[in-house]
């Protein structure tokens, strides 16, 4: 039996190469992801290790929240002092690390989405100088900066250039005194360096002391100064290793970039899924197709069981050998998944490829499992095939008279799926993996309930679809869409694997364009403000010079600065609440609130104690008027503060809670603005005021001044980026459906030989059979173009509920969806290129000549 | 006036020592609105011969001229376009798409080439099929010798110059092999059809004018039609 299998597939090469692709192409993506995130974490692990070369010791000081407004604690000259006073520390230096712009040679900020810019000071101790320079030299003085060789290549800087840097300071230009490599490597995994002279580096970053201190021990053993150092300086710093921070460091950024992974992840998932509607498809009508040939195998004694295993044995090959190449063609892959996420602004700078053995074990795992659930159904069913069957002239498979049995099992599971849904929105599920995996689950169990009823569907869409078809090309439409009906489950499994990609294209896209309306909406509802200054990247913090910079600007009349940050409320755990501080004299000529108690005064009078918090936060923390929050802050301090009033924050620029500005300088470490909003004087247009604010802010070339409508379409940017990234990580699954419906037609085109030969006697042209087979094909997309539409709004639909109280606005968009038809059709017509081919290829001869 | 005419025609499959000369010279006339069934044993070339004829197999060397229209440099396009409108077919099985109905089957070759049927014309086909009541039935409902008559209706729905007929009662049982032979007949005898029936029932053989016997890739016997006991006789000394 084992050679009948192997013989088997070989005599169906184009079928199982078909089939197996499917496969490869769900493996190839998890392995690349694999291979991908791998390298990535290695790289870094790599880099940190090198940066922390010649440190024995590392000291920070302790940073009760992270917050990306607030800048990190810094350790006063002080602590040096007593750091270098400490026994066993041999050579001890403080450094500064912050974040900062650099202007390419046009003048205008780097920005990226990806590794930021990072300003740092140069050590004057040997042995923590981990910079190699490839020309040039260290930074002498306030007026050098050195910069990465990446950089320098990239934009194009020699030694002796010019280069203009910001940060919290103005804008000011440096010589190049050097170019530096590290490790050999270009840069910093990705970020940029501008390396100054220490004190030169604080006062650009505004950092007023160091981010960390540096200890070497010498011949000391550095668990023991560190030891010691920690009992010197007490609770409020983090003393490690050298080792030790680079290896939680590394761990952090990993940590940070495990989302990414578990997003490639779930896209490889659902291509894999879509392979499996594939392999399904495909093995059923191979053993439909084979009906005889087991009828005759049980004749000659085989037993049921002998011919399962045949037919699993088939589907294992086809899955372990597609999986052996899924692992090849993902570890090729690799390079291209950072490409990819490169173009859409993610650049992580890696190198090398790292291929853990586990990486292809889990891929051939996936690969041959994947094929195995699929293909069993279908296995099953060549062991129900009865002996006499063989003797019968033909046996074509039935439609199956199940209709009842298929609706009561479609609703059970879309039932299931639906509640699997709600509990995930709704349950009060504390951990998002939970709630998330309970969606996930949700909405495969929708999935397959809504293609199990799929095939009941086939007839009115077809016959709906078909009908233009029909009436634009006569008898091979007729006859397309009459083909399509044929086999109802086949063409239905075939366009439920479109269906499942489409869903969440559908569903992505009503999202964003929900998310686009709701900030359009709550920007026109709450702005009363005519401009808008930010960072160039959207979302990098602006310099306070910036606000007092726009406050002198013709024809402004009032502005007023925005801080954010994060905390700690008192009770919560772990768990961070985003804050906002603002400026209650100016605020409410820039922001308008609603309100559920209190009112625009209450906004003005805000003092440095008081809080306002949004109504349905205050709802689930249970809190109202008059109650004290309990904070803990990024500066490690604990304030509290009186809730005031309670105000309707419907998807608006602020967060849940509202302190004032003042209050976040003093007690949150926050240095710098989120963006800044300006009031107009009466009858100055905005645009001219945007204008005349940039020409201002030339001292602050990382931020934008920005009209309102300019500010919209940079909130909908990142959106639409992030959308881009979506739709291409989905395309792949839409591929892999595409290659079902060839597979599909290829499949239904060889088992019509004899029936297109005849039609091709009594004078069809090839051009009519190639029309008819692409008509087909564009039916059976444009079925799983409906499938998908209509689930993807569903989930839509559902999955926005629990947001519409925080102002989610569900917009249809139309334009998209009716690209996304379009787009099918033309998949149809591009999928059905192939077996058209071979349809109009027919020998008529051989067709029509009976044995 | 020749219908349908053929010089000195040869196919060879294979080459050198293991070629198969299916056809070795065959030279025949079909005059018009004549009935000519060709018979032979297995492998004497009367279905290469059909082939040939209805253009769907091209010859190693010789010609085939069908209504004046040498096949011989025609195109794909062309064949087809000829097939579609110049020559009627009715298979030994797979005449008919299942998704059609009957009605539909009968009109596919004017819908193909995008022509409206003539109705009266069309009428009066169903009615001399007697197929009237099962228009809108499709082949999976209709039985094996329906099926043949739907398959002869539509050979004959655009009035071809000839009507090839290959084994149309193999697969039948001999009452429905006597309707569709009636039908063929009455094309000839009403209709004034010229029709070529390749078979290899003496029975079905007696209904036709003309008789020509292949062996071997020649023409052993041509003449006129034989009772079944005659054709017998004939076939007989043929193998």
């Amino acid at each position: 039996m084992t050679s009948l299998a192997l013989r088997g597939l070989l005599t169906r090469k184009l079928r199982s190469v078909l089939t197996g692709f499917a496969v490869v192409i769900g493996v190839a993506f998890v392995v690349g992801t694999l291979v991908f995130t791998d390298t990535i974490n290695a790289s870094f692990t790599n880099l940190f290790e090198r940066t922390q070369q010649g440190v024995d010791v590392a000291i920070e000081a302790h940073q009760a929240v992270k917050a990306d407004f607030s800048a990190p604690p810094t350790m006063p000259s002080a602590t040096l002092d007593k750091v270098k006073a400490t026994p066993g520390v041999d050579v001890a230096e403080g450094s500064v690390s912050s974040d900062g712009t650099l202007l390419d040679k046009q003048g205008k900020p780097i920005t990226s989405t990806g590794p930021p810019t990072l300003i740092v000071s140069e050590s004057t101790e040997k042995v923590f100088q981990i910079l190699d320079y490839v020309s040039g030299g260290r930074p002498q003085g306030a007026d050098q900066v050195a910069i990465d060789r990446g950089t320098a290549k990239k934009y194009g800087f020699k030694v002796g250039d010019t280069v203009t840097v910001t940060s919290h300071e103005p804008a000011k230009q440096y010589k190049v005194s050097g170019i530096a490599t590290l490790d050999g490597k270009d840069n910093l995994a990705g970020a940029r360096l501008v390396v100054m002279t220490l004190p030169e580096a604080q006062r650009m970053t505004g950092h007023d002391g160091y981010d960390s201190i540096s200890v070497s021990t010498g011949h000391n053993d550095p668990d023991q100064v560190k030891a010691a150092l920690k009992k010197e300086l007490g609770p409020d710093f983090l003393v490690r290793t050298g080792k030790e921070a680079a290896k939680e460091q590394a761990q952090d950024l990993s940590d940070a970039l495990g989302f990414i992974r578990t997003a490639l992840l779930v896209f490889a998932g659902v291509a894999l899924l879509v392979g499996g509607f594939l392999i399904f498809n495909t093995f059923t009508v191979t053993v439909a197709q084979r009906t005889k040939e087991f009828a005759l195998l049980r004749v000659l004694g085989a037993s049921r069981r002998q011919v399962l295993r045949s037919v699993l044995l088939e589907t294992l090959i086809v899955g372990l050998v597609a999986s052996i190449l899924g692992v090849l063609v993902g570890i090729a892959l690799a390079p291209a998944l950072a490409a990819m996420l490169k173009a859409f602004g993610i650049d992580l700078g890696t190198t090398g490829l790292v291929i853990a053995p586990g990486t292809i074990v889990t891929g051939i795992i996936v690969g041959v499992l994947a094929t195995m659930i699929s293909g069993f159904v279908p296995a099953r069913r060549a062991t129900r095939v009865e002996p006499i069957t063989a003797m019968r002239d033909s046996a074509t498979p039935g439609i199956g008279h199940l209709r009842r049995r298929r609706i009561i099992g479609s609703i059970a599971l879309m039932g299931c799926g639906l509640l699997a849904l709600f509990y995930g929105l709704f349950g009060g599920i504390d951990s998002t993996s939970a709630a998330a995996s309970l969606l996930g689950l949700g909405a495969l169990l929708m999935m397959f309930g809504f293609a199990f009823l799929a095939p009941l569907l086939v007839r009115p869409l077809a016959r709906a679809i078909g009908a233009p078809l029909a009436r634009m090309q006569g008898l091979t439409g007729v006859l397309a869409r009459e083909n399509a009906i044929r086999q109802p489950q086949r063409t239905a499994v075939t366009a439920a694997a479109l269906m499942v990609g489409l869903a969440l294209v559908v569903l992505v896209t009503v999202f964003a364009a929900g998310i686009r309306a709701s900030v359009d909406n709550a920007i026109d509802k709450q702005v009363t403000a005519s401009v808008m200054v930010m960072a160039q990247d959207g979302f990098s913090p602006v310099p306070v010079g910036a606000a007092e910079t726009v406050a002198k600007v013709d024809g402004v009349r009032d502005v007023s600065p925005v801080r954010f940050s994060t905390g700690i409320l008192k009770g919560d755990g772990d768990a961070t609440t985003p804050v906002t501080g603002v400026d209650p004299a100016t605020v409410g000529s820039v922001l308008k609130l609603d309100w559920e108690k209190g009112d625009a005064q209450t906004l003005r009078s805000l003092t440095d104690q008081q809080a306002l918090v949004d109504g349905n936060w205050a709802k689930s923390k249970k809190v109202g008027v008059g109650d004290t929050l309990d904070f803990t802050t990024p500066a490690g301090k604990h304030v509290s503060y009186e809730i005031a009033g309670v105000f309707k924050n419907q998807a608006g620029l602020t967060s849940s809670v509202i302190l004032t500005g003042a209050s976040l300088a003093a007690s949150w470490n926050s240095t710098d603005l989120a963006f800044v909003a300006a009031a107009g004087d009466p009858g100055v247009k905005p645009a001219e005021l945007a204008k005349r604010a940039d020409v201002a802010l030339k001292a602050f070339p990382q931020t934008d001044a920005l009209t309102i409508k300019e500010f919209k379409d940079k909130q909908n940017q990142s959106i639409n980026g992030l959308l881009g990234l979506v739709f291409a990580l989905l395309s792949l699954s839409v591929i892999v459906a595409l290659l079902g419906i060839v597979n599909t037609l290829a499949l239904s085109v060889h088992e019509r030989t004899r029936e297109l030969g005849m039609l091709r006697a009594v004078g069809m042209s090839r051009r009519q059979v190639r029309r008819m087979v692409r008509s087909e094909s564009v039916i059976t997309a444009g079925i799983g173009a409906v499938l998908g539409t209509v689930l993807g709004l569903v989930f839509s639909v559902i999955v926005s509920r629990p947001l519409a109280d925080e102002g989610f606005v569900f917009v249809l968009p139309y334009g998209w969806l009716i690209v996304f038809f379009i787009l099918a059709g033309i998949a149809g017509v591009v999928a059905a290129i192939p077996p058209a081919r071979r349809a109009a290829k027919v020998d008529v001869l051989r067709a029509v000549t009976t044995e | 006036m020749n219908i349908v005419s053929t010089a000195d025609l040869r196919r060879t499959y294979g080459e050198g020592e293991t070629a198969v000369h299916a056809l070795a010279g065959v030279t025949l006339d079909f005059p018009a609105g004549q009935f000519t069934a060709i018979m032979g044993p297995s492998g004497s070339g009367k279905s290469t011969l059909m082939h040939l004829l209805a253009g769907l197999d091209k010859p190693t060397s010789g010609s085939v001229v069908i209504d004046g229209q040498e096949l011989a440099g025609l195109d794909d396009k062309a064949l087809t376009q000829l097939r579609r409108d110049r020559l009627g077919f009715v298979f030994q099985a797979f005449n008919l798409v299942p998704v059609l109905t009957a009605e539909e089957n009968i009109t596919l070759p004017l819908r193909l080439a995008g022509r409206e049927p003539d109705q009266a014309w069309l009428d009066q086909l169903i009615d001399t099929v007697g197929l009237r009541d099962r228009l809108t039935h499709r082949p999976s409902e209709l039985s094996g010798g329906q099926q043949q008559r739907v398959a002869v209706a539509r050979a004959l729905v655009h009035r071809p110059a000839v009507l090839f007929a290959d084994e149309p009662t193999g697969n039948l049982d001999s009452h429905s092999s006597e309707e569709v032979l009636g039908l063929l007949r009455q094309a000839v005898d009403e209709f004034d059809q010229t029709v070529i029936m390749v078979t290899h029932e003496p029975s079905a053989a007696a209904v036709a004018d003309r008789l020509v016997v292949l062996r071997d890739g020649v023409v052993v016997h041509d003449g006129d039609g034989q009772d079944e006991a005659g054709v017998l006789d004939l076939m007989k000394g043929a193998a």
